[in-house]
Protein backbone atom coordinates (compact mmCIF):
# COMPACT_ATOMS: atom_id res chain seq x y z
CA UNK A 1 0.00 0.00 0.00
CA UNK A 2 2.97 2.42 0.79
CA UNK A 3 4.37 1.30 -2.62
CA UNK A 4 0.74 2.23 -3.97
CA UNK A 5 0.28 5.87 -2.63
CA UNK A 6 4.05 6.83 -3.89
CA UNK A 7 3.06 5.71 -7.72
CA UNK A 8 1.35 8.56 -10.00
CA UNK A 9 -2.29 8.31 -11.35
CA UNK A 10 -0.79 6.72 -14.60
CA UNK A 11 1.17 4.32 -13.05
CA UNK A 12 -1.14 3.12 -10.93
CA UNK A 13 -3.54 2.84 -13.91
CA UNK A 14 -0.73 0.46 -15.32
CA UNK A 15 -0.72 -1.60 -12.82
CA UNK A 16 -4.66 -1.62 -12.59
CA UNK A 17 -4.36 -3.26 -15.84
CA UNK A 18 -2.39 -5.91 -15.48
CA UNK A 19 -4.65 -6.84 -12.28
CA UNK A 20 -3.14 -5.03 -9.50
CA UNK A 21 -5.70 -5.21 -6.84
CA UNK A 22 -3.24 -2.31 -4.58
CA UNK A 23 -3.45 -0.03 -7.25
CA UNK A 24 -6.92 -0.46 -7.85
CA UNK A 25 -7.72 0.76 -3.99
CA UNK A 26 -5.20 3.80 -4.06
CA UNK A 27 -6.74 4.75 -7.42
CA UNK A 28 -10.24 4.74 -6.19
CA UNK A 29 -9.87 6.39 -2.92
CA UNK A 30 -7.76 8.98 -4.43
CA UNK A 31 -10.46 9.89 -7.03
CA UNK A 32 -13.91 8.70 -5.75
CA UNK A 33 -15.11 11.71 -3.87
CA UNK A 34 -14.09 14.32 -6.03
CA UNK A 35 -15.34 12.05 -9.20
CA UNK A 36 -18.67 11.12 -7.19
CA UNK A 37 -18.70 15.41 -6.24
CA UNK A 38 -18.40 16.09 -9.65
CA UNK A 39 -20.95 13.96 -11.41
CA UNK A 40 -23.26 14.88 -8.26
CA UNK A 41 -23.15 18.63 -9.28
CA UNK A 42 -23.42 17.76 -12.70
CA UNK A 43 -26.59 15.38 -12.77
CA UNK A 44 -28.32 17.74 -10.33
CA UNK A 45 -27.85 16.06 -7.17
CA UNK A 46 -29.38 12.90 -8.19
CA UNK A 47 -26.78 11.05 -5.85
CA UNK A 48 -27.86 7.24 -7.20
CA UNK A 49 -27.09 8.23 -10.28
CA UNK A 50 -23.82 9.78 -9.76
CA UNK A 51 -23.18 6.79 -7.67
CA UNK A 52 -23.89 4.33 -10.68
CA UNK A 53 -22.03 6.34 -12.96
CA UNK A 54 -18.79 6.46 -10.61
CA UNK A 55 -18.47 2.87 -10.89
CA UNK A 56 -18.87 2.73 -14.68
CA UNK A 57 -16.52 5.09 -15.19
CA UNK A 58 -13.93 2.90 -13.51
CA UNK A 59 -15.33 0.17 -15.32
CA UNK A 60 -14.98 1.63 -18.60
CA UNK A 61 -11.35 2.78 -17.62
CA UNK A 62 -10.58 -0.77 -16.25
CA UNK A 63 -11.75 -2.29 -20.06
CA UNK A 64 -9.63 -3.23 -22.80
CA UNK A 65 -8.37 -0.01 -24.86
CA UNK A 66 -10.48 1.75 -22.35
CA UNK A 67 -7.08 3.89 -20.51
CA UNK A 68 -3.92 4.22 -23.16
CA UNK A 69 -0.38 3.98 -20.97
CA UNK A 70 0.92 6.88 -21.15
CA UNK A 71 -1.51 9.46 -21.54
CA UNK A 72 -2.63 11.78 -18.72
CA UNK A 73 -5.24 9.75 -16.25
CA UNK A 74 -6.97 12.71 -14.54
CA UNK A 75 -8.96 14.14 -17.73
CA UNK A 76 -9.59 10.58 -18.93
CA UNK A 77 -11.25 9.77 -16.13
CA UNK A 78 -12.46 13.06 -16.67
CA UNK A 79 -13.90 12.60 -19.96
CA UNK A 80 -15.54 9.31 -19.40
CA UNK A 81 -17.42 10.55 -16.81
CA UNK A 82 -18.73 13.82 -18.32
CA UNK A 83 -19.55 11.50 -21.88
CA UNK A 84 -21.58 9.36 -19.41
CA UNK A 85 -23.62 12.02 -17.77
CA UNK A 86 -24.00 13.69 -21.93
CA UNK A 87 -25.34 10.32 -22.70
CA UNK A 88 -27.65 9.93 -19.89
CA UNK A 89 -29.03 13.32 -20.77
CA UNK A 90 -29.50 12.44 -24.47
CA UNK A 91 -30.99 9.24 -23.37
CA UNK A 92 -34.27 8.58 -24.93
CA UNK A 93 -35.77 8.09 -21.06
CA UNK A 94 -34.59 11.08 -19.76
CA UNK A 95 -36.13 13.34 -23.19
CA UNK A 96 -39.22 11.90 -22.35
CA UNK A 97 -39.91 12.10 -18.75
CA UNK A 98 -38.11 15.90 -18.33
CA UNK A 99 -39.24 18.68 -20.41
CA UNK A 100 -35.98 20.40 -22.22
CA UNK A 101 -34.26 23.47 -21.37
CA UNK A 102 -32.52 25.07 -18.58
CA UNK A 103 -36.04 25.59 -16.46
CA UNK A 104 -36.86 22.24 -16.88
CA UNK A 105 -33.04 20.97 -15.34
CA UNK A 106 -33.66 23.44 -12.30
CA UNK A 107 -36.96 22.01 -11.65
CA UNK A 108 -35.44 18.65 -11.93
CA UNK A 109 -32.70 19.93 -9.27
CA UNK A 110 -35.44 20.55 -6.59
CA UNK A 111 -37.12 17.60 -7.21
CA UNK A 112 -34.31 14.50 -7.28
CA UNK A 113 -33.78 15.77 -3.09
CA UNK A 114 -35.13 13.45 -1.35
CA UNK A 115 -36.58 15.77 1.97
CA UNK A 116 -33.95 14.62 4.55
CA UNK A 117 -31.57 15.70 1.76
CA UNK A 118 -33.32 18.76 0.81
CA UNK A 119 -33.31 19.53 4.78
CA UNK A 120 -29.51 19.24 5.17
CA UNK A 121 -28.92 21.69 2.19
CA UNK A 122 -28.22 25.15 3.61
CA UNK A 123 -30.14 27.97 1.66
CA UNK A 124 -27.23 29.62 -0.05
CA UNK A 125 -26.02 26.14 -1.22
CA UNK A 126 -29.63 25.61 -2.86
CA UNK A 127 -29.26 29.12 -4.28
CA UNK A 128 -25.86 28.18 -6.14
CA UNK A 129 -27.41 24.83 -7.32
CA UNK A 130 -30.05 26.76 -9.00
CA UNK A 131 -28.25 29.25 -10.62
CA UNK A 132 -25.67 26.53 -11.99
CA UNK A 133 -29.08 24.77 -13.30
CA UNK A 134 -29.89 27.79 -14.92
CA UNK A 135 -26.64 27.34 -17.09
CA UNK A 136 -26.11 25.53 -20.34
CA UNK A 137 -24.28 22.33 -19.82
CA UNK A 138 -21.33 23.75 -21.91
CA UNK A 139 -20.94 26.27 -19.84
CA UNK A 140 -21.44 23.99 -16.81
CA UNK A 141 -19.31 21.08 -17.24
CA UNK A 142 -16.23 24.01 -17.40
CA UNK A 143 -17.37 25.62 -14.27
CA UNK A 144 -17.40 22.69 -12.24
CA UNK A 145 -14.53 21.11 -13.37
CA UNK A 146 -12.30 24.58 -12.93
CA UNK A 147 -13.94 25.65 -9.40
CA UNK A 148 -15.35 22.00 -7.74
CA UNK A 149 -12.76 19.56 -8.66
CA UNK A 150 -9.46 22.36 -9.04
CA UNK A 151 -8.80 21.22 -13.17
CA UNK A 152 -6.03 23.12 -14.61
CA UNK A 153 -7.09 25.12 -17.85
CA UNK A 154 -4.93 22.48 -19.79
CA UNK A 155 -6.41 19.53 -18.23
CA UNK A 156 -10.22 21.03 -19.09
CA UNK A 157 -9.16 21.28 -22.39
CA UNK A 158 -7.38 17.71 -22.29
CA UNK A 159 -10.77 16.13 -20.79
CA UNK A 160 -12.99 18.11 -23.15
CA UNK A 161 -11.43 17.88 -26.10
CA UNK A 162 -11.18 21.12 -27.09
CA UNK A 163 -8.67 23.82 -27.35
CA UNK A 164 -7.33 25.86 -24.14
CA UNK A 165 -8.36 28.85 -25.73
CA UNK A 166 -12.42 27.98 -25.89
CA UNK A 167 -11.83 26.26 -22.56
CA UNK A 168 -10.86 30.05 -21.33
CA UNK A 169 -13.56 31.43 -23.45
CA UNK A 170 -16.35 29.02 -21.96
CA UNK A 171 -15.03 30.07 -18.68
CA UNK A 172 -15.28 33.76 -18.96
CA UNK A 173 -18.84 33.53 -20.28
CA UNK A 174 -19.93 30.86 -17.67
CA UNK A 175 -18.39 32.98 -14.55
CA UNK A 176 -20.22 36.30 -15.95
CA UNK A 177 -23.18 34.14 -15.98
CA UNK A 178 -23.30 32.68 -12.87
CA UNK A 179 -22.34 35.78 -11.03
CA UNK A 180 -25.17 37.64 -12.46
CA UNK A 181 -27.61 35.00 -11.67
CA UNK A 182 -26.57 34.61 -8.22
CA UNK A 183 -26.76 38.44 -7.48
CA UNK A 184 -30.17 38.24 -9.07
CA UNK A 185 -31.22 35.21 -6.57
CA UNK A 186 -29.94 36.72 -3.64
CA UNK A 187 -31.99 40.14 -5.14
CA UNK A 188 -35.14 38.10 -5.30
CA UNK A 189 -34.41 36.13 -1.81
CA UNK A 190 -34.36 39.23 0.26
CA UNK A 191 -37.51 40.53 -1.71
CA UNK A 192 -39.38 37.85 -0.87
CA UNK B 1 -27.33 11.56 11.48
CA UNK B 2 -24.55 9.53 9.11
CA UNK B 3 -26.29 11.22 6.21
CA UNK B 4 -25.50 14.36 8.16
CA UNK B 5 -21.81 13.53 8.82
CA UNK B 6 -21.25 13.11 5.06
CA UNK B 7 -22.82 16.47 4.10
CA UNK B 8 -20.84 17.91 6.16
CA UNK B 9 -17.56 16.35 5.53
CA UNK B 10 -16.54 18.25 2.57
CA UNK B 11 -13.74 18.67 0.46
CA UNK B 12 -12.96 22.24 0.43
CA UNK B 13 -10.24 22.52 -2.13
CA UNK B 14 -8.56 24.68 -4.75
CA UNK B 15 -9.84 27.71 -5.75
CA UNK B 16 -12.22 27.60 -3.25
CA UNK B 17 -10.50 27.49 -0.49
CA UNK B 18 -9.82 31.02 -0.35
CA UNK B 19 -10.50 34.47 -1.59
CA UNK B 20 -7.36 35.15 -3.37
CA UNK B 21 -6.98 31.63 -4.75
CA UNK B 22 -10.27 32.32 -6.55
CA UNK B 23 -9.17 35.70 -7.79
CA UNK B 24 -5.37 33.84 -9.00
CA UNK B 25 -8.05 31.19 -10.58
CA UNK B 26 -10.04 34.26 -12.46
CA UNK B 27 -6.94 35.85 -13.25
CA UNK B 28 -5.20 32.60 -14.94
CA UNK B 29 -8.73 32.55 -17.18
CA UNK B 30 -8.31 35.49 -18.55
CA UNK B 31 -10.56 37.96 -16.26
CA UNK B 32 -9.08 41.56 -15.14
CA UNK B 33 -7.58 42.35 -11.74
CA UNK B 34 -10.15 44.43 -11.13
CA UNK B 35 -12.94 42.32 -12.05
CA UNK B 36 -11.46 39.01 -10.63
CA UNK B 37 -11.70 41.42 -6.66
CA UNK B 38 -15.17 42.11 -7.75
CA UNK B 39 -16.42 39.13 -8.74
CA UNK B 40 -14.61 36.75 -6.68
CA UNK B 41 -16.68 37.24 -3.21
CA UNK B 42 -19.65 36.61 -5.23
CA UNK B 43 -18.34 33.14 -6.28
CA UNK B 44 -16.98 31.94 -2.70
CA UNK B 45 -20.79 31.29 -2.64
CA UNK B 46 -20.43 28.19 -4.91
CA UNK B 47 -18.59 26.60 -1.39
CA UNK B 48 -21.75 26.58 -0.18
CA UNK B 49 -23.00 23.81 -2.46
CA UNK B 50 -21.85 20.63 -0.95
CA UNK B 51 -21.56 16.99 -2.43
CA UNK B 52 -21.71 14.17 -0.30
CA UNK B 53 -18.34 12.41 0.45
CA UNK B 54 -18.41 8.18 0.26
CA UNK B 55 -17.70 6.73 3.60
CA UNK B 56 -15.25 3.94 4.01
CA UNK B 57 -17.95 1.39 3.59
CA UNK B 58 -18.93 2.90 0.21
CA UNK B 59 -15.85 3.04 -0.79
CA UNK B 60 -15.19 -0.81 0.11
CA UNK B 61 -18.63 -1.49 -1.74
CA UNK B 62 -17.48 0.05 -4.34
CA UNK B 63 -13.85 -1.66 -5.00
CA UNK B 64 -15.79 -5.15 -3.86
CA UNK B 65 -17.97 -3.94 -7.32
CA UNK B 66 -14.82 -3.11 -9.65
CA UNK B 67 -12.39 -6.08 -8.01
CA UNK B 68 -14.54 -8.49 -10.32
CA UNK B 69 -14.01 -6.82 -13.31
CA UNK B 70 -9.92 -6.95 -12.82
CA UNK B 71 -8.41 -8.09 -16.37
CA UNK B 72 -6.22 -11.01 -15.65
CA UNK B 73 -3.07 -10.64 -17.87
CA UNK B 74 -0.04 -12.62 -18.38
CA UNK B 75 3.35 -11.37 -17.72
CA UNK B 76 4.33 -11.03 -21.32
CA UNK B 77 1.55 -8.70 -21.51
CA UNK B 78 2.35 -7.17 -17.94
CA UNK B 79 5.73 -6.32 -18.99
CA UNK B 80 4.66 -4.77 -22.19
CA UNK B 81 2.23 -2.44 -20.86
CA UNK B 82 5.12 -2.03 -17.77
CA UNK B 83 7.54 -0.78 -20.68
CA UNK B 84 4.74 1.68 -21.86
CA UNK B 85 4.91 4.22 -18.99
CA UNK B 86 8.07 6.59 -19.31
CA UNK B 87 10.50 7.78 -21.52
CA UNK B 88 12.80 6.34 -19.01
CA UNK B 89 11.57 2.88 -18.65
CA UNK B 90 11.48 2.54 -22.42
CA UNK B 91 15.05 3.43 -22.60
CA UNK B 92 16.09 1.16 -19.40
CA UNK B 93 14.46 -1.45 -21.27
CA UNK B 94 16.33 -0.60 -24.94
CA UNK B 95 19.35 -1.13 -22.91
CA UNK B 96 18.39 -4.23 -21.28
CA UNK B 97 17.07 -5.65 -24.68
CA UNK B 98 20.82 -4.69 -26.11
CA UNK B 99 22.42 -6.03 -22.83
CA UNK B 100 20.98 -9.49 -23.80
CA UNK B 101 21.71 -8.88 -27.44
CA UNK B 102 25.71 -9.30 -26.24
CA UNK B 103 24.66 -12.84 -25.43
CA UNK B 104 23.90 -14.15 -29.04
CA UNK B 105 27.93 -13.11 -30.01
CA UNK B 106 29.86 -16.07 -30.47
CA UNK B 107 33.06 -16.84 -29.10
CA UNK B 108 34.82 -16.87 -32.44
CA UNK B 109 33.74 -12.98 -32.61
CA UNK B 110 35.61 -11.82 -29.51
CA UNK B 111 38.77 -13.80 -30.75
CA UNK B 112 38.84 -12.69 -34.14
CA UNK B 113 38.46 -9.11 -32.97
CA UNK B 114 40.80 -9.34 -30.39
CA UNK B 115 43.02 -10.47 -32.89
CA UNK B 116 42.46 -8.01 -35.24
CA UNK B 117 42.99 -4.80 -32.78
CA UNK B 118 46.19 -6.84 -31.12
CA UNK B 119 47.64 -7.38 -34.91
CA UNK B 120 46.95 -3.27 -35.12
CA UNK B 121 48.52 -2.32 -32.41
CA UNK B 122 51.91 -4.56 -33.42
CA UNK B 123 51.62 -2.57 -36.79
CA UNK B 124 50.62 0.87 -34.79
CA UNK B 125 54.41 0.21 -33.16
CA UNK B 126 56.57 -1.20 -35.69
CA UNK B 127 56.30 2.02 -38.14
CA UNK B 128 56.71 5.61 -37.35
CA UNK B 129 55.90 6.68 -40.46
CA UNK B 130 52.44 8.55 -39.72
CA UNK B 131 50.76 8.04 -43.44
CA UNK B 132 51.26 4.13 -43.73
CA UNK B 133 49.64 4.33 -39.88
CA UNK B 134 46.97 5.91 -41.08
CA UNK B 135 46.86 3.61 -43.60
CA UNK B 136 46.34 0.80 -41.52
CA UNK B 137 43.60 2.94 -39.23
CA UNK B 138 41.60 2.81 -42.39
CA UNK B 139 42.33 -0.67 -43.26
CA UNK B 140 41.28 -1.94 -39.46
CA UNK B 141 38.00 -0.02 -39.15
CA UNK B 142 35.87 -1.10 -41.65
CA UNK B 143 37.11 -4.78 -40.83
CA UNK B 144 35.85 -4.52 -37.68
CA UNK B 145 32.49 -3.51 -39.05
CA UNK B 146 32.79 -6.34 -41.51
CA UNK B 147 33.39 -9.08 -38.53
CA UNK B 148 30.39 -7.47 -36.25
CA UNK B 149 28.14 -7.23 -38.81
CA UNK B 150 28.18 -10.40 -40.39
CA UNK B 151 28.16 -12.24 -37.22
CA UNK B 152 25.45 -10.23 -36.02
CA UNK B 153 23.05 -9.76 -38.55
CA UNK B 154 21.11 -12.19 -40.90
CA UNK B 155 19.90 -12.03 -44.54
CA UNK B 156 16.33 -10.03 -44.48
CA UNK B 157 15.35 -13.61 -46.40
CA UNK B 158 15.62 -15.40 -43.45
CA UNK B 159 13.36 -13.13 -41.55
CA UNK B 160 12.59 -13.23 -38.30
CA UNK B 161 13.17 -16.48 -35.87
CA UNK B 162 9.96 -17.28 -34.53
CA UNK B 163 10.76 -16.73 -30.95
CA UNK B 164 11.79 -13.61 -31.83
CA UNK B 165 8.50 -12.89 -33.01
CA UNK B 166 7.05 -14.24 -30.13
CA UNK B 167 8.83 -12.25 -27.36
CA UNK B 168 7.80 -8.67 -26.08
CA UNK B 169 11.07 -6.74 -27.72
CA UNK B 170 9.71 -5.94 -31.11
CA UNK B 171 11.76 -6.66 -34.13
CA UNK B 172 12.75 -3.16 -34.58
CA UNK B 173 14.20 -2.40 -30.87
CA UNK B 174 15.83 -6.17 -31.71
CA UNK B 175 17.44 -5.28 -35.31
CA UNK B 176 18.31 -1.45 -33.39
CA UNK B 177 19.74 -3.19 -30.44
CA UNK B 178 22.20 -4.97 -32.43
CA UNK B 179 23.56 -2.30 -34.21
CA UNK B 180 23.68 -0.14 -31.42
CA UNK B 181 25.97 -2.99 -29.56
CA UNK B 182 28.03 -3.76 -32.84
CA UNK B 183 28.56 0.13 -33.00
CA UNK B 184 29.76 0.68 -29.61
CA UNK B 185 31.87 -2.04 -29.88
CA UNK B 186 33.70 -1.16 -32.72
CA UNK B 187 34.00 2.41 -31.45
CA UNK B 188 35.75 1.12 -28.40
CA UNK B 189 38.16 -0.85 -30.47
CA UNK B 190 38.78 2.03 -32.99
CA UNK B 191 39.61 4.66 -30.14
CA UNK B 192 41.67 2.23 -28.33
CA UNK B 193 44.31 1.78 -31.36
CA UNK B 194 43.80 5.83 -31.83
CA UNK B 195 44.45 6.50 -28.93
CA UNK B 196 47.54 4.42 -28.95
CA UNK B 197 48.70 5.66 -32.55
CA UNK B 198 48.58 9.53 -30.68
CA UNK B 199 50.27 8.44 -27.69
CA UNK B 200 52.91 6.90 -30.26
CA UNK B 201 53.27 9.76 -33.47
CA UNK B 202 51.17 12.73 -31.68
CA UNK B 203 48.76 14.59 -34.08
CA UNK B 204 45.25 15.59 -33.97
CA UNK B 205 43.19 12.56 -31.86
CA UNK B 206 39.97 13.89 -33.23
CA UNK B 207 41.48 13.12 -37.29
CA UNK B 208 42.70 10.11 -35.69
CA UNK B 209 39.63 9.22 -34.85
CA UNK B 210 37.55 9.90 -38.07
CA UNK B 211 40.50 8.18 -40.28
CA UNK B 212 39.05 4.41 -39.24
CA UNK B 213 35.16 5.89 -37.72
CA UNK B 214 33.92 7.32 -40.98
CA UNK B 215 35.17 4.33 -43.27
CA UNK B 216 33.32 1.57 -40.35
CA UNK B 217 30.26 4.01 -41.19
CA UNK B 218 30.33 3.62 -44.77
CA UNK B 219 31.04 -0.03 -44.89
CA UNK B 220 28.25 -0.93 -42.32
CA UNK B 221 25.86 0.95 -43.73
CA UNK B 222 27.08 -0.62 -47.56
CA UNK B 223 26.91 -3.88 -45.64
CA UNK B 224 23.61 -3.57 -44.30
CA UNK B 225 22.23 -2.02 -47.12
CA UNK B 226 23.28 -4.95 -49.56
CA UNK B 227 21.81 -7.21 -47.54
CA UNK B 228 18.51 -6.74 -48.09
CA UNK B 229 19.05 -8.16 -51.71
CA UNK B 230 21.81 -10.68 -50.55
CA UNK B 231 22.99 -12.51 -48.46
CA UNK B 232 24.69 -10.99 -45.29
CA UNK B 233 27.91 -12.93 -44.88
CA UNK B 234 28.62 -11.72 -49.08
CA UNK B 235 27.04 -8.40 -48.48
CA UNK B 236 29.39 -7.17 -45.64
CA UNK B 237 32.34 -8.92 -47.53
CA UNK B 238 31.29 -7.56 -50.54
CA UNK B 239 31.09 -3.99 -48.91
CA UNK B 240 34.35 -4.25 -47.25
CA UNK B 241 36.48 -6.08 -50.45
CA UNK B 242 34.81 -2.80 -51.91
CA UNK B 243 36.49 -0.45 -49.55
CA UNK B 244 39.91 -2.40 -49.65
CA UNK B 245 40.10 -2.35 -53.58
CA UNK B 246 39.12 1.68 -53.17
CA UNK B 247 41.87 2.04 -50.90
CA UNK B 248 44.46 0.43 -52.62
CA UNK B 249 43.07 2.05 -55.56
CA UNK B 250 44.19 5.40 -54.22
CA UNK B 251 47.21 4.36 -52.26
CA UNK B 252 49.06 2.80 -55.65
CA UNK B 253 48.65 6.46 -57.36
CA UNK B 254 50.39 9.44 -55.85
CA UNK B 255 50.50 7.64 -52.77
CA UNK B 256 50.92 10.93 -50.03
CA UNK B 257 48.75 13.22 -51.95
CA UNK B 258 45.90 10.92 -52.64
CA UNK B 259 45.97 9.94 -48.91
CA UNK B 260 45.71 13.61 -48.52
CA UNK B 261 42.34 14.30 -50.49
CA UNK B 262 41.18 11.08 -48.99
CA UNK B 263 40.95 13.05 -45.48
CA UNK B 264 39.37 15.68 -46.95
CA UNK B 265 36.08 13.41 -48.07
CA UNK B 266 36.22 11.46 -44.81
CA UNK B 267 32.84 13.70 -43.51
CA UNK B 268 31.16 12.93 -46.48
CA UNK B 269 31.72 9.77 -46.16
CA UNK B 270 30.77 8.77 -42.47
CA UNK B 271 27.33 11.03 -43.80
CA UNK B 272 26.70 8.51 -46.83
CA UNK B 273 27.51 5.65 -44.21
CA UNK B 274 25.21 6.93 -41.59
CA UNK B 275 22.35 7.77 -44.30
CA UNK B 276 22.97 4.53 -45.66
CA UNK B 277 22.48 2.96 -42.17
CA UNK B 278 19.27 4.71 -41.90
CA UNK B 279 17.59 4.06 -44.64
CA UNK B 280 18.64 -0.04 -44.37
CA UNK B 281 17.19 0.43 -40.74
CA UNK B 282 13.69 1.49 -42.17
CA UNK B 283 13.34 -0.80 -45.02
CA UNK B 284 14.00 -3.64 -42.80
CA UNK B 285 11.85 -2.52 -40.56
CA UNK B 286 8.84 -1.97 -42.75
CA UNK B 287 10.01 -5.37 -44.31
CA UNK B 288 9.35 -6.56 -40.49
CA UNK B 289 6.32 -5.21 -39.95
CA UNK B 290 4.76 -7.22 -43.30
CA UNK B 291 6.64 -10.24 -41.97
CA UNK B 292 4.43 -9.81 -39.17
CA UNK B 293 1.25 -9.00 -40.85
CA UNK B 294 1.56 -11.98 -43.34
CA UNK B 295 1.88 -14.36 -40.21
CA UNK B 296 -0.89 -12.75 -38.80
CA UNK B 297 -2.92 -13.22 -41.68
CA UNK B 298 -2.06 -17.07 -41.96
CA UNK B 299 -3.55 -17.47 -38.53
Amino acid sequence: MLIAERLSDEELMVEVLMGKQEALTALVERHYSLLLGYLYRLLNEDRFLAEDMVQETFLRLMQRGGYQPGRAFKPWLYAIATNLARDHFKSAAVRHAVPQGEEAMLAMSDTRLGPEEQALVSEEGRLVAQALAYIKEEYRVVLLLRFYNGMSLQEIATTLHIPSGTVKSRLSVGTQRLRELLVCMRREEVKR
Amino acid sequence: MKKQDEMNNQDDRWPLDSQEHLEEALREQGELSEESSRMAPILLQLRAWRAPVPTTEETQDLLVRLSRHLPAVSIVRASIARRNTSPWARLQDFIEIAHIQVSILQARFWVISSLVTLLGMSALFASDDEVLLTLILRALGPLLAYLGTSEFFRDRRVGMLEFEMSCPPTPQQLTLARLLVILCYNMALGLLLSLLLWTHVGGNILLLTSHWLMPMLLVTGMGLTLSLFIASGLATMLAYVTWLIFLGAITSTHFQSQIEVLSQYEAVMGLAGIALIVIAQLILSSSLIRTLTDSNTRL
